[in-house]
């Protein structure tokens, strides 16, 4: 039982190197320089660090994301996993493409066959 | 003068005998209808209405109001429905369809449960008193637990805003022996779930309802209908839907869906604009990582395709010496065979996630394509979850028989059915092996479920829905014996 | 700006330092008698009075049942500490806090101010509840903030601190009662832990330990005199032993040969027996080697474990007062190779890279009142800057205060106070903030001044006007020493927070019930285990917290197969805590059941022991029958550790509960241990039993089986073929279940197959839980035989089968977990 939906896409959506907005080939200085700026960007609440984007989408940047990313691209055995999946640059056109919507959903449908009160 | 104050003592008198007959007589059906209404409907109600009727037409208004009364009391459950329920007053809406005991069969008290659920969901501002009402009746309809009451648990917790609870148990009743499950039970349980699949836009699920469930035919097959429609399937026509739409009578409530299946079905999107995009990926690692993201857009319906393209493009790009030279450059420092231990770490993610992408979009195993590495991988991991999770599930049930720790009538239901959901899930994902697998996993404890419940607890309408159920998975997966022992379980009657 | 004031604390086992550091220079704090070690020992007598350090260290052999000491060690468990004559008992965090607190008033002594917040130093491989509860013994003392750090990285930070040269590094930390060994590795002026590893329960205690073994067995030599451990009346006498073998072992690092007299020391049956034995170096050595040749194993397997050769470390730092001994010195020496860092004091070290720490995580000590500034004039802009730096080139954020009045700058600049650099101008963003990078003068604290323009070119006044960063080696965060995870139902674990993990951390996930909780019900409970280690399965880590979902606290029946969104969350002091959301209820669950070291009484202790002994002869056994030399090899590892356990448990009977703390996670080790060996040995022996169950089971479907059953089986046993070749344990597992199954069903339709069933269940009526009720059924059982009864006949071996013993039940083992 080690599957669940959050899994999904965490190993791009959650990657170190898009958290920090760096490239695989960065060095260990300005992996601090600017997981460093980010933290106290966001203490801030400055809007220009509240995202990231991934090849997947947009995403919301949390101090504790970027601490986490630190630590894992300090340590070379997982900066290694990291980098191997940040392959993809975050800014691919695929990725903006939005998925392709199933049909419409009906909203009002409990209300008109009287299982909701309308309004 | 019109006796009403007679007609209601009458009621009670006879409310009161046929109590105590179910305490005496334990020979009488236990699918009888309690028809002591119909009776009286007949002898007095109708008579006397018809009496007041014939005086109103004579011009004495004076039995103006005895009329309208009359023929409230002729069709209880048009009152109920129309009147009582849509103003959210769960005690007369209650109290109305006790009168029409008829339209609930064996199930009585379920349907009072459920008018007064249902009533209860419509009310604007529940008061705390309204719902303690709406609970005790549900607890009157527990003992033994059937159709109606299940339907009416559903609505309670649709109003508590549990769908999901909800949705189990509206879904539940046509699991179970139609003669305790009501015909008009089963119809608004269809029809709820409809109108809830319709409102958050599953349409697929609304193909799969309209289906299974029984009880409101032409509704079922317009909403069936409007769904091919917007899904643009085959042979989706007009004419269908609209011969459906003014079958099913209810003209005013679904317009708007008839409206809007009317129109052109919007081109579908195919996997060929996904890839048109992505051809330029140089190395093939980039490429299997495009193809990997490109999960997250896939339109329902072509999982299995874009699986397969992306598990093939891992395949090739964990093989590709260029990412091999790749990883091991990136591993400098690290140590020699960082690189390679690196890469073997990646195809264990990459399994893990595309096995979890597989399950929450519910990819068919046998649609993969085979002969790839990782498919097979993926496949491994989505099939053993599934397993796991019902091996651990039946585990907990067998735990609880142990130590015949009982759960009320509905919640026992709902702990069956969210086993057989998973075994259901198992199968249509899994196939017919881990179908065998999971029945083997389910048998025992929920042959021992069904029998405790049976046998010791009275709740014999749940007890042979499970063994119904049962029945039909042993005569795919199981022995002889199996077979045999749930056509005889399922025979001891609901 | 008036300095700052960090302070570190090391809170060791048997003596505690504490350090301040200023942001340039590291002072050493001293007690009351000048000392800068303070005995880690409290004393309360009959009124009450609470004495630490040397004065109470002094009476711990006349009056042992007031005085305690060596309380660390039983930090987080529930274990109360008596004192006889006040009448009363405290928790190990409590007397941790009466140290603190005579450390705290030293610091107000020495430099005018009590500090309100402090960096505590824990051993690397403290658990989350010993974490949790030097926390709140820091709050008990006075502190209002406190964070943890690892002793071994606070060593590593003040010896790379005044240290110039890069490279990987050792710190060999051998405490009273710990050891611990870190791999550190200092680039960029960037330190970073790459591993570490220890012996929560080795240290210089037990080479005393070891010392007094010797003196006792040279008393049963000569004298003839069995004195044991777990006698409790000797309790006192072997701790006035002790004390004589500790002064006894510093003396003779400096002599060669030392008598050691204690008269009258053991009250035996026979009256006084005293202890007169001479002591030699060469023996205490010899008592002491195997200790050192355990703590230079650790090093190796850490060393291993990265990669790295002994050849290729850069140096070894020696920490704690046991490694001044020049016999453990050497025998390092000789197997490292490396050379020491000479220049450093071993056992203020830690104290020292606490107060570093305390600097770089921007923890100033001095209380609000005095280190707020006179109401500065000017706008107010919120800075954001690390307190300490090891880029040379850092950012400083800013963004000015909304709601303040004043005259708005347009354009701010950073001037560094020497004037050797300043930063271009910068116009304020459209939120009022700027990013700017600033550049340092290494190794010095760098003050710089905020200067604001208006659009007119005019100076704005902005408030703070200046701030100091200082550079030097940092470390980030604090990293999480085991991962720390839920125990799933399946006895699996799901991962939070990973090893090294930095703290703070927080991270939610999505799990599903595997039972129902009926509501109301009182005894009805889901538990939700967490787990702290790095083995996958749950029984094997350690139990930190549950999480407890009651009946009686829901609002509704929580239906099996119901969501829980369970968010864990650790703050940086190694407090846990735990939230689950059910959505289906919109229901939140808070409360942490039970955060402590579990209990280690005798009883359960010799249990644990005892099924440690019988698994281990029964993987012998089954290791020898299969010929799995590398198997072999594991256990006798195991069977020493067993030995250790053994010694433990029995000072644990006589009265130690430290001893009995350290057995607990010796058989839990233990377990791993053997959990690993088993799997070595599981694939053969199941391969073997497929193989027998196939051909049984396609002989009877053959003859008694249905078409389609044959079908089903043809399917399995293709099935198994795959997963045999895939070797997946639990598919082939799954499928030999069904094999079984199908086997079985054919089996019953033979005419006889209820007679050998009864034959077979009879045989085992002595192992029947109630024998008297399985004899009978064994006599019903032959008169339905004897009467060709075939229907009874099943009924009375299916009634036999209830009361014989079943297999061991996987979920118990997992903690009671209800999630997967």
């Amino acid at each position: 039982m080690s599957l669940s939906e959050k899994d999904v896409f965490a190993r791009l959506k959650e990657n170190a190197f898009h958290v920090l907005g760096l490239r695989p080939s960065c060095t260990r200085m300005e992996v601090e320089r600017e997981g460093q700026k980010l933290l106290a960007m966001l203490e801030l609440g400055l809007s220009e660090a509240a995202h990231y984007d991934t090849p997947v989408g947009r995403m919301p940047r949390t101090a504790e994301l970027v601490r986490a990313s630190m630590a894992t691209l300090r340590d070379p055995t997982t900066r290694l996993q990291h980098a191997l999946w940040a392959q993809l640059p975050p800014g691919t056109p695929a990725a903006q493409v939005p998925a392709k919507e199933e049909p419409a959903s009906w909203p009002e449908a409990p209300v008109r066959l009287g299982w909701r009160r309308p309004g | 003068m019109i006796p009403f104050g007679a007609i209601i003592g009458v009621i009670v008198a006879l409310r009161l005998l046929s109590r105590n007959q179910e305490g005496q007589s334990q020979q009488a059906s236990p699918y009888a209808t309690n028809s002591s209404y119909l009776f009286l409907t007949i002898v007095l109600v109708i008579p006397s209405t018809l009496f007041t009727l014939f005086g109103l037409l004579a011009g004495v208004w004076f039995f103006a109001p005895f009329t309208l009364l009359g023929i409230a009391l002729c069709f209880p459950w048009t009152v109920a429905r129309h009147v009582f329920i849509p103003l959210g007053w769960p005690r007369w809406a209650s109290r109305f369809s006790y009168l029409a005991m008829m339209s609930w069969g064996s199930d009585a008290r379920g349907g009072q449960a459920l008018a007064a659920a249902w009533a209860l969901l419509r009310a604007r501002n529940p008061s705390a008193e309204a719902r303690a009402y709406v609970e005790a009746k549900l607890e009157a309809a527990d003992s033994p637990l059937r159709g109606a009451g299940i339907v009416a648990h559903g609505l309670m917790a649709a109003s508590r805003g549990d769908l999901e609870t909800a949705r189990v148990l509206c879904r539940s009743v046509s699991l179970l022996d139609r003669r305790v499950a009501p015909r008009l039970a089963r119809k608004l349980a269809l029809e709820w779930c409809l109108a809830d699949a319709a409102a958050h836009g599953r349409w697929r699920e609304v193909l799969v309802i309209s289906q299974k469930g029984s009880g409101s035919y032409s509704l079922a097959a317009f909403f069936r209908a409007s769904a091919r429609r917007l899904l643009a399937e085959p042979h989706a026509g007009r004419v269908v839907l609209i011969s459906w739409w003014v079958l099913a009578l209810r003209w005013w409530a679904t317009w708007p869906l008839l409206k809007r299946a009317w129109r052109t079905p919007p081109r579908r999107a195919s996997l060929l604009d996904l890839e048109a995009g992505e051809t330029q990926a140089a190395d093939r690692l980039a490429r299997a990582l495009e193809l990997h993201a490109a999960l997250a857009r896939v339109p329902a319906g072509h999982e299995a395709l874009a699986l397969s393209a992306a598990a093939v493009a891992w395949d090739e790009a964990l093989d590709s010496s260029k990412v091999h030279d790749l990883a091991a450059e990136r591993a400098q420092g690290v140590g020699p065979l960082a690189g390679a231990e690196a890469l073997d770490v990646l195809g264990d993610e990459v399994a893990e996630e595309l096995a979890a992408w597989a399950l929450a979009r519910e990819v068919k195993l046998a649609q993969l394509e085979p002969g790839s590495d990782m498919v097979e991988n993926v496949a491994y991991r989505v099939r053993n979850e599934l397993l796991e999770r019902i091996e651990s599930a039946a585990q907990d049930m067998t735990y609880r028989l142990a130590e015949r720790r009982p759960l009320p009538s509905e919640e026992e239901w709902r702990h069956f059915l969210a086993l057989q959901h998973q075994c259901t899930l198992a199968t249509s994902l899994g196939g017919l092996e881990v179908r065998r697998l999971a029945f083997d996993a389910v048998n025992v404890p929920l042959c021992n479920l069904g029998a405790w419940l049976f046998n010791e607890r009275q709740e014999k309408a749940i007890a042979n829905g499970m063994f119904r159920w049962l029945l039909e998975e042993s005569r795919d997966v199981g022995t002889e014996e199996d077979c045999r022992r749930y056509q005889n379980n399922v025979g001891c009657g609901a | 700006m008036a300095t700052p004031l960090y302070v570190g604390i090391d809170l060791g086992t048997t003596n505690s330092t504490a350090a301040a550091f200023d942001g340039e220079k590291l002072t050493l704090i001293r007690n009351a008698q000048g000392a800068n070690l303070t005995p880690s020992v409290v004393r309360i007598d009959a009124r009450g009075a609470v004495t630490v350090g040397d004065r109470a260290r002094r009476l711990i052999d006349s009056d042992p049942q007031n005085t305690r000491s060596e309380f660390k060690r039983l930090m987080g468990t529930s274990q109360a500490l008596e004192f006889a004559a006040a009448k009363l008992s405290k928790k190990p965090e409590e007397l941790a806090a009466e140290v603190l607190k005579s450390l705290r008033k030293d610091v107000e002594q020495q430099l005018g101010v009590a500090p309100t917040c402090a960096v505590i130093s824990v051993p690397a491989l403290f658990e989350l509840p010993q974490s949790a509860a030097t926390s709140e013994a820091a709050r008990l003392a006075g502190f209002s903030r406190v964070e943890l750090i690892q002793e071994p990285v606070a060593s590593a930070l003040a010896a790379g601190w005044s240290a110039n040269d890069e490279g990987s590094w050792l710190v060999y930390d051998l405490g009273g009662g710990t050891f611990d060994v870190s791999l550190l590795e200092t680039r960029d002026g960037l330190l970073r832990v790459v591993g570490h590893d220890g012996d929560n329960f080795l240290g210089g205690r037990d080479f005393d330990q070891a010392i007094v073994d010797e003196v006792l067995a040279e008393l049963l030599r000569t004298q003839g005199v069995d004195i044991r451990r777990a006698d409790p009346r000797h309790a006192t006498a072997l701790r006035k032993l002790k004390r004589a073998v500790e002064e006894a072992k510093i003396e003779l690092s400096r002599t060669d040969e030392l008598p050691l007299l204690v008269p009258g020391a053991f009250e035996t049956d026979n009256g006084p027996v005293d202890v007169d034995v001479v002591l030699t170096r060469a023996r205490v050595e010899a008592a002491c080697a195997p200790l050192v040749q355990r703590s230079i194993n650790v090093c190796l397997r850490l060393l291993a474990a990265h990669g790295l050769e002994p050849s290729q470390l850069g140096k070894v730092v020696l920490v704690g007062g046991p490694t001044a001994m020049p016999f453990l010195r050497s025998q390092v020496q000789a197997a490292l190779g490396a050379p020491f860092a000479t220049d450093l004091d071993p056992m203020t070290l830690v104290a020292q890279g606490a107060a570093l720490y305390a600097a770089s995580s921007g923890l100033d000590g001095r209380p609000a009142a005095s280190s707020a500034q006179p109401a500065p004039s000017g706008r107010k802009v919120w800075l954001q800057y690390p307190a300490m730096s090891s880029d040379l080139s850092p950012h400083v954020v800013g963004r000015l205060v909304e709601g303040d009045s004043g005259p708005k700058p347009a354009l701010v600049r950073l001037v560094r106070a020497d004037g050797g650099w300043s930063s271009p101008d910068s116009p304020l963003s459209a939120e009022g903030a700027f990013v700017l990078s600033v550049e340092l003068v290494p190794r010095k604290p760098n003050t710089f001044r905020l200067e604001g323009m208006g659009a007119d070119g005019k100076p704005v006044p902005l408030a703070p006007a200046s701030f100091t960063i200082v550079q030097g080696l940092t470390l980030s965060d604090p990293p999480l020493s085991r991962s720390i995870g839920v125990a799933l139902a399946n006895n699996a674990v799901r991962v939070y927070f990973e090893r090294g993990a930095p703290l703070p951390a927080r991270r939610t996930f999505r799990q599903r019930t595997v039972e129902a909780v009926a509501k109301g019900s009182t005894g009805n409970v889901l538990r939700i285990p967490i787990v702290q280690g790095e083995l996958e399965w749950a029984h094997l880590c350690r139990l930190v917290g549950a999480l407890e979902i009651r009946g009686d606290q829901l609002k509704a029946s929580l239906p099996a197969d119901a969501e829980v969104e369970l968010t864990l969350e650790l703050d940086r002091g190694g407090r846990l805590s735990a939230r689950a959301l059910v959505p289906a209820l919109g229901q939140v669950f808070e409360q942490v059941a039970q955060l402590q070291v579990p209990d280690a009484t005798p009883e359960s202790l010799q249990e644990g022991l005892t099924a440690a002994r019988e698994r281990l002869s029964m993987l012998r056994s089954s290791a020898f029958r299969r010929g799995a030399p590398g198997v072999v090899a594991s256990l006798s590892q195991a069977d020493q550790a067993l030995a250790e356990i053994e010694r433990d448990v029995e000072a644990a009977r006589g009265g130690d509960a430290d001893a009995g703390q350290k057995a607990r996670r010796g058989l839990l080790d233990l377990d791993a241990q053997l959990e690993q060996a088993e799997a070595g040995l599981r694939w053969p022996e199941l391969e073997e039993t497929v193989r027998e169950e196939l051909a049984v089971a396609s002989s009877w479907v053959a003859q008694f089986g249905s078409p389609a059953e044959q079908t089903l089986l043809d399917e399995a046993m293709k099935a198994c073929e795959r997963a045999r070749a895939g070797r997946q344990q639990v598919e082939l597992q799954r499928h030999l279940r069904s094999v079984r199954k199908l086997g079985n069903a054919a089996f019953y339709r033979h005419p006889s197959a209820w007679e050998w069933q009864f034959d077979s269940a009879s045989s085992r009526v002595s192992e029947a839980s109630d024998v008297s009720k399985a004899e009978e059924l064994v006599q019903r059982g032959r008169r339905a035989l004897e009467q060709q009864r075939r229907e009874e006949l099943r009924h009375v071996v299916e009634q036999l089968w209830r009361l014989l013993p079943e297999d061991a039940q996987e979920r118990r083992l997992a903690h009671d977990s209800g999630v997967r």
